[in-house]
């Protein structure tokens, strides 16, 4: 499965919102609900204009939505270490 | 998929135990089983690969019993590819009607309702993996079209070259087809 840096509460925010189903949520998101399965299995990054519409859904804050961990990003962990072996040069 | 969160508070003299569960979404439905594109994608698989390995054979056996002359191996060719074409295009078209024809009927008699938006609606993620599978297709195709004109520099005959043509125009739709499935199912 392809490693994402970037967590979601979508399903934990679907059942705070009146136990929204994976299929209301791609109707007003204007995706499919396999879509929606993708993004909640972290198979699938959603582009910035569903993501914001997701989070408009569940009237919440971007980063309340999806949590980017730096931690698990493979390209942030590089430029840290290439900056820290430039300076110790 | 159920969790579960127990919160408790200590400070007011009862203590509040909120136990929350989610559930399976859509009448219990595994979201690991196969989706309606996942099996789509499948019967095309299948499809490829069984009306290339008999058309393959029945044009071998056509070849060599008619004694094509090389001025009359490109007409040859011609017409078996775009018979190839035909052929396979009603074929998927086909396996595709008695797919959904399966598929509702499935559903009818689990008492689910069928998803049309898996069908009938193409939406970022769907047209995104397209483009990655079209982009995978093209680089194998390209590569046989490269192999075969190199091949024909060096002296091939025009029979090889649509060989290699066939084989890797083969190849290459059923990578398409594999790479949209693997994508669907592992991500990217």
């Amino acid at each position: 499965m392809a490693d994402f840096p970037i967590r979601n509460n979508i399903r934990k925010l679907r059942f705070y919102h009146d136990e929204m189903t994976q299929k209301e949520l791609a109707e007003r998101v204007g995706v499919t609900r396999q879509t929606i399965v993708a993004i909640e299995n972290a198979k699938y990054s959603p582009s910035l204009e569903v993501a914001f519409r997701i989070a408009l859904v569940f009237d919440a804050p971007l980063h309340e939505v999806f949590i980017y961990d730096a931690d698990a990003d493979p390209h942030w962990t590089n430029k840290k270490q290439n900056k820290r072996s430039k300076r110790s040069e | 998929m159920y969790y579960l969160s127990i919160t408790y508070d200590f400070k007011s003299i009862t203590v509040d135990i909120e136990v929350n569960m989610t559930y399976q979404d859509t009448g219990f439905q595994q979201e690991n089983a196969l989706s309606y594109r996942e099996k789509s994608l499948i019967v095309a698989t299948i499809i490829s690969i069984v009306v290339y390995a008999i058309y393959g054979v029945v044009l071998f056996q056509r070849y060599q019993a008619g004694g094509y002359e090389a001025a009359d191996a490109f007409q040859f060719w011609g017409k078996a590819v775009l018979v190839l074409m035909g052929v396979l295009i009603a074929f998927q078209i086909i396996g595709q009607i008695l797919l959904a024809i399966a598929a509702n009927v499935a559903a009818a008699a689990t008492g689910q309702e069928f998803d049309e938006d898996e069908v009938s609606f193409d939406d970022e993620r769907d047209k995104l993996i397209d483009l990655k599978a079209t982009r995978n297709t093209f680089i194998v195709w390209g590569v046989g079209f490269m192999g075969a004109m190199v091949g024909l520099a060096f002296g091939m005959s025009p029979t090889t070259m649509f060989i290699i043509f066939i084989v890797f125009m083969m190849l290459a739709d059923i990578l398409g087809n594999v790479s949209k499935l693997v994508y669907y199912r592992r991500g990217f």
